[in-house]
């Protein structure tokens, strides 16, 4: 793409964020997500394959939809409160409105079908931006009209989000696919505290982000998208494979590693609010999660996969491609544990 | 008669919103465009908006939908797809008008017709078109008002029209 094109798109992907997070009047809001929904469009289309233009086109329907539905539930609310503040919102069909459209913009279940879809359509560093950057401006929202939701139809969702996103992804060897339903689950633990804690949607969001964004930057070193692929990377870069490892062991949320950190707070909040049945479900189903993880660990690290010869010997180059800031990622995704009071800040 | 133009125009609105959306050729779908068009500015002009409603017309109707008409024909095929001419169509279209006759069956019969053109003060609802100043006409100075204390919204809104174009061009040019 022209590089003056593709600046200007990815700093109206930026404002479009910024918009939803800054304003406090809902039109406002509504514009920054259309302005944030156009601008991804041609980003995901870069290369203008059949396979993208199906991905863009799905992206395109969805979120058209759920604005659409924002908006009817904006004027609901304005109906009955005749002020345009993002604040709680005064009625509660404006408000399941609301957070069904937040829903299908964030990938939740059951509005999940379109993330894997679109993910696997799309380039790895799209798909990056796609699960990471675009989730911040829909969960500022649900954070701001946090206090007026549906406890039954949040708690639903979200459960269900965290048991498709693990038994969806069992059966995939794409990895994007995989990525995808990895990101439809923690979506789910995200949204499942909202209403009792919003600092630890805050918190998860946060080590999701820095979680996915090295997982993604270390697929893309090699640009491996299957799990053959990220078979072999032993032969030409050893190192991302114990890297691989602990970042997917991170990503299942094992101690001691920093995804432990946002499964044990929610685990802890929702206990000190005397629900015990639905974190020792979670707990449970994030097992699925763990479990792909770890096959993937399995065949990148821990085993030599079956291949022809020629493939056990390769040349190994220095690599060309930009490792941007994939030493802090790791350090990051891996080794924040100790470092949980510091979160504090968040509140 | 005159007292139900606004819900007759919401009706003939809705009918040609269901021609356009059950998806024939472009050119059929222009004209159901610039007849729901011409019903919202009607709508838009009984609420006292006359100046919005015009703008409506000139920009919408006399600039996007004309460009939209010329871009269309020349792009037409050689038997275009009218609303009778494919059973999908057609059902699409009826079913849409059969569940707009029983709303307005509904509203008539259920003496609830008022609720359409009676919005202002409607019981606890709370006012939320034209104010009641009575000196001007808070349309026309929230339009002013768009430019002077709103500027940053006349920004964003530039920006995101730009940013509409770009985005179609880009994803539109195939190499």
């Amino acid at each position: 793409m022209n590089p003056f094109i593709s600046i200007m798109l990815l700093s109206t992907l930026i404002l479009s964020t910024m918009i939803v997070t800054i304003s406090s009047h809902w039109l406002f809001a509504w514009i920054g997500l259309e302005m944030n929904m156009m601008a991804i469009i041609p980003i995901m289309m870069k290369k203008p394959t059949p396979r993208a233009t199906e991905a863009s086109t799905k992206y395109f329907l969805t979120q058209a939809t759920a604005s659409a539905l924002l908006m009817l539930a904006i004027i609901i609310n304005l109906m009955y409160s005749s002020q345009w503040t993002i604040m709680k919102l005064f009625n509660p069909t404006a408000s399941i409105l609301m957070t069904m459209a937040l829903a299908i913009k964030l990938g939740l279940a059951p509005f999940h079908f379109w993330v894997p879809e679109v993910t696997q359509g799309i380039p790895l560093t799209t798909g990056l931006i796609l699960l990471t950057w675009q989730k911040l401006a829909p969960i500022s929202i649900l954070y701001q009209i946090s206090p007026s939701i549906n406890l039954h139809l949040m708690v639903t969702m979200s459960f269900l989000s965290i048991l498709i996103g693990g038994w969806g992804g069992l059966n995939q060897t794409q990895l994007r696919k995989i990525m995808a339903y990895s990101s439809i689950a923690h979506m789910g633990w995200m949204t499942t505290i909202l209403l009792y804690n919003p600092s630890l949607t805050m918190l998860n969001l946060l080590i999701y982000i820095i979680m996915t964004f090295t997982m993604f930057t270390l697929l893309a070193q090699n640009s491996t998208t299957t799990t053959l692929l990220l078979s072999q990377t032993w032969n030409t870069m050893p190192i991302m494979t114990t890297f691989t490892m602990l970042t997917l062991l991170s990503m299942g949320g094992l101690p001691p590693l920093t995804g432990f950190m946002p499964k044990w707070m929610i685990i802890q909040e929702l206990t000190k609010n005397e629900s015990l049945l639905l974190p020792t479900l979670m707990a449970i189903t994030a097992l699925l999660n763990l479990y792909f993880y770890m096959r993937l660990a399995y065949s990148t690290a821990l085993t030599l996969f079956p291949s022809t010869n020629n493939m056990k010997m390769k040349w190994q180059f220095y690599p060309t491609k930009q490792m941007t800031l994939l030493p802090t990622a790791i350090v990051l995704s891996t080794m924040l544990l100790p470092l949980t009071p510091m979160f504090f800040i968040l509140l | 008669m005159m007292m139900y133009i606004v819900f007759i125009m919401s009706v003939i609105f809705v009918i040609s919103i269901v021609g356009v959306s059950s998806k024939p050729s472009p050119i059929y779908g222009g004209l159901g465009l610039i007849v729901s068009g011409a019903m919202g500015c009607g709508i838009v002009f009984s609420f006292g908006g006359s100046f919005l409603g015009l703008m409506v017309f000139l920009i919408y109707l006399g600039g996007m939908l004309v460009v939209f008409g010329y871009t269309a024909a020349m792009a037409t095929e050689q038997y275009p797809e009218a609303w009778i001419s494919n059973k999908v169509v057609l059902g699409g279209f009826l079913s849409g008008l059969v569940v707009e006759f029983l709303m307005v069956l509904y509203v008539l019969w259920g003496e609830k017709v008022s609720f359409v053109f009676e919005f202002n003060g409607l019981g606890d609802w709370v006012i939320y078109d034209v104010g009641e100043s009575g000196v001007f006409s808070e349309e026309i100075m929230g339009i002013a008002a768009l430019y002077s204390y709103g500027t940053w919204l006349v920004v964003v809104t530039g920006w995101s029209l730009f940013i509409g174009v770009v985005a179609i061009m880009e994803i539109t040019r195939g190499n």
